[in-house]
């Protein structure tokens, strides 16, 4: 517990940082659409406004959590820690510390996002536009954003710590520091393409973190089942590849 | 020597197969004797009938694959032991199999054509230039006639193209099975000429050839099927992928970069350069297919296609990731390399250079140059594409439609070298970026700013990834403005290249 406790202090500047940085650009976009986009419901500015911002969305989820356990490896203080505690378990304590910590920083940054979102929203009367009700809790993001709000949070968070974790099996098999920021984001970056040049956005893993990225046909709960099946393969390709090469 | 070995294999091919070829014969025969009928309803001379009888696709399918698939996989099993240790190496085996298969089919492919003008000498005159088919157009015959007469007026030259053609599909076809017979052995390589077949028979009967072009053997043979029916980008892939299995198994391997010098691998590697040609090759690869699936034939379009990006009114969001991947990977592997730098940063070959500055210097030099040959190369191909594409492709009438401008190959070229000054521009701004921060923030900042770019278009700060769109915009606005915003673009880059010279001479 004290050794996750350390971690988490170690952590906490970086985690301030980006907490700040994001909910900033965050409310910033959030404002931006709500004042140039015609809002129907009090959910839509997030919706519109989160969309450009989750294009970082792996940036905010990797950097600020992943480069201890790099110098960790880098200035050989694994070496000495494996005398003193097992290594693995010292390893699962930071790992877990860096989890928690990019968990609770999407869940707030979110959550604020809907509230800024719901007080800011100036909704458009008498115009007729889509529904919500074809997508995923359609009739929840209409009537009860809040409940919404919290839910989506909670699942985005979720995917945040998919993205931390293959962040993380970088941070610790890479050499290279530049690489080891930006492998996960470049990654899901080619991916969001190929999926999208060759028509098949709906199982993109970008889809399944993006508010109704695509239409709600497209959007359908085994479509975003397969995103995430995807990457979570795609991190235990990049595991097994990683521990290969470096034997 | 070889020259012997090719010879009694070809006599030996000759009299291996005395059954097969005499069945091929008459059936050849056969077909001349039906199609006689024919071309005299037509009135066709000697060498338009001599054309439709060597063309007929279901003769070649039906009669000439099959038999050539066994005499092919005979061919190749027939190597005793004893003959296969005689070879200096494998490389050299597989050369004489496929050589001696190819001049023995070329002598094949000519007594058919001296047949074929026997059968028809009695009847036909000869002609020197085709016969006019484009009277009937609902005819299969004289379409496919008139198909070959647009290619040339001459029907000799046809017929050798057509002949030529065959002599590739089948060479090909040999290659494939040579080194299929050699990885993995006889059983398999008549397994192969199985599948080959068979997926033959599919392309043939359906769709299938035309959206996959390079699977089925059909589009290798027959030269009406893979250029008239699936369009000169599909051909000339089909032909490119031939030609790449054929000097594959005669031994030829691509030409490997050299290795740099020591600091060359230090900054950027051999291998960074091969990921990095690799990389933008798929992506030519992933929009030449989007082309064919859209139906488009013209390559001048995948020219167009691949530098598009995004403008003012259209902003497509796949497009700038596009143009961002061609932009942005060789700063990637400069990041990579800079980083790379910082590790090492005590290796002994460091401390041969005079100063910090002069290091410094060499490495940015490593940098330009890389990210020079990535553009060149680039633009080398893409202007390629444009000058054999046709005139009118889709692309240009929309963008003339768009900006009222006729996409020219000068404005083409202008287009080319705004891309190579902002590829330059882009290294510069970068390499700034990361003396004062570090490179991961400068590779996030330039992503970010083309992100804005993209999302407020009216805003103008650096185009740091224009495309065709954004400089036919910059067209729109004057010739001045776009002088302008090139040559702001280039006094960046040099000043920023002259400041890190001169801190070289501030050392001394």
């Amino acid at each position: 517990m004290h050794i996750i406790w350390k971690s988490t202090r170690r952590l906490s500047l970086a985690w301030l940082i980006a907490t700040f940085v994001y909910t900033t650009v965050l409310f910033f976009s959030i404002n931006y659409s709500s004042k140039n986009s015609l809002v129907l419901y009090p959910i839509q500015p997030f919706i519109f406004g989160s969309e450009p911002v989750d294009l970082f969305f792996s940036l905010f989820t990797t950097i600020p959590f992943v480069w201890p356990i790099y110098f960790l490896r880098k200035d050989n203080f694994l070496e000495y820690v494996s005398m003193r505690i097992k290594l693995n378990k010292y390893l699962v304590f930071q790992t877990l510390a860096s989890l928690a910590l990019c968990f609770v920083m999407v869940l707030l940054v979110n959550y604020s996002g809907f509230l800024f979102s719901l007080r800011m929203a100036n909704i458009s009367t008498g115009v007729q536009g889509p529904t919500l009700t074809g997508y995923i809790l359609g009739e929840m993001q209409l009537l009860d954003p809040l409940k919404f709000g919290l839910l989506w949070s909670f699942y985005k968070a979720v995917i945040g710590l998919l993205i931390c974790s293959l962040g993380i099996i970088f941070a610790y098999y890479v050499k290279n520091l530049f690489l080891m920021f930006l492998a996960p984001f470049a990654l899901i970056f080619l991916e969001n393409f190929i999926t999208g040049v060759t028509g098949l956005a709906r199982f993109s893993f970008t889809t399944t973190y993006v508010l109704n990225r695509l239409s709600p046909s497209a959007m359908l709960p085994k479509n975003l089942l397969v995103g995430l099946s995807t990457f979570i393969g795609l991190t235990i390709i990049t595991q097994r590849v990683l521990v290969h090469h470096e034997r | 020597m070889n020259g012997k070995i090719i010879k009694s294999k070809v006599i030996n091919l000759f009299l291996a197969n005395k059954a097969l070829l005499a069945l091929n014969f008459c059936v050849l025969c056969f077909v001349a004797g039906s199609a006689r009928a024919t071309a005299i309803t037509y009135h066709l001379g000697l060498f338009d009938y001599a054309l439709l009888v060597l063309v007929d696709h279901y003769y070649v399918l039906y009669c000439l694959l099959p038999i050539m698939l066994v005499i092919i996989t005979k061919h190749l099993r027939s190597l005793s032991d004893i003959e296969k240790i005689r070879y200096r190496n494998t490389n050299q085996m597989m050369r004489i199999e496929i050589l001696s298969f190819t001049v023995w089919f070329t002598f094949y492919l000519f007594s058919s054509l001296l047949i074929v003008l026997l059968i028809g000498l009695p009847t036909f005159k000869p002609n020197v230039f085709a016969g006019n088919f484009g009277g009937s157009s609902h005819n299969e015959i004289l379409l496919l006639l008139g198909e070959y007469a647009a290619f040339s007026k001459i029907p000799i030259i046809s017929i050798l193209v057509a002949l030529l053609y065959y002599g590739f599909g089948f060479t090909t076809l040999t290659a494939i099975l040579s080194l299929i017979n050699n990885k993995k052995g006889s059983r398999e390589s008549v397994s192969a000429a199985v599948v080959i077949l068979v997926l033959t028979f599919i392309g043939f009967h359906t769709s299938l050839s035309e959206k996959l072009p390079n699977l089925f053997l059909s589009n290798y043979i027959i030269f009406h099927r893979g250029l008239f029916i699936n369009g000169l980008p599909s051909f000339l892939l089909t032909v490119l992928t031939g030609l790449g299995l054929i000097l594959f198994a005669l031994g030829y391997r691509p030409p490997t970069i050299a290795r740099n010098s020591l600091l060359g691998e230090l900054t950027i590697s051999r291998k960074m350069k091969q990921i990095t040609f690799l990389f933008i090759s798929g992506l030519i690869l992933i929009e030449y297919f989007q082309l064919v699936y859209e139906g488009n034939s013209n390559i001048r379009d995948l020219a167009i296609r691949f530098l598009l990006g995004t403008n003012t009114d259209f902003q497509s969001f796949i497009g700038w990731i596009k143009i961002c991947l061609i932009y942005f990977s060789p700063l990637f592997f400069v990041g990579i390399s800079i980083s790379k730098i910082k590790q090492y940063q005590e290796l002994p070959i460091f401390m041969r250079f005079e100063s910090i500055a002069n290091l410094q210097w060499s490495i940015i030099r490593q940098y330009a140059a890389f990210v020079l040959q990535y553009a060149g190369f680039i633009a080398v191909f893409l202007t390629t594409l444009f000058l054999f594409g046709k005139n009118s492709s889709p692309m240009s009438v929309a963008l003339y439609e768009s900006f009222g401008i006729q996409l020219t190959i000068p404005h083409f070229i202008g287009n080319i070298l705004v891309f190579i000054i902002t590829m330059l521009f882009n290294l510069a701004l970068f390499l700034m970026i990361s003396q004062v921060a570090n490179e991961t923030v400068a590779f996030i900042g330039l992503i970010s700013l083309s992100f804005v770019n993209l999302l407020v278009p009216g805003i103008h700060l650096f185009e740091i990834n224009p495309g065709i769109l954004m400089f036919l915009e910059t067209i729109q606005q004057g010739v001045a403005w776009l002088l302008i915003k090139v040559a702001l673009l280039l006094s960046i880059s040099f000043g920023f290249l002259f400041l890190v010279r001169r801190r070289i001479h501030a050392n001394h």
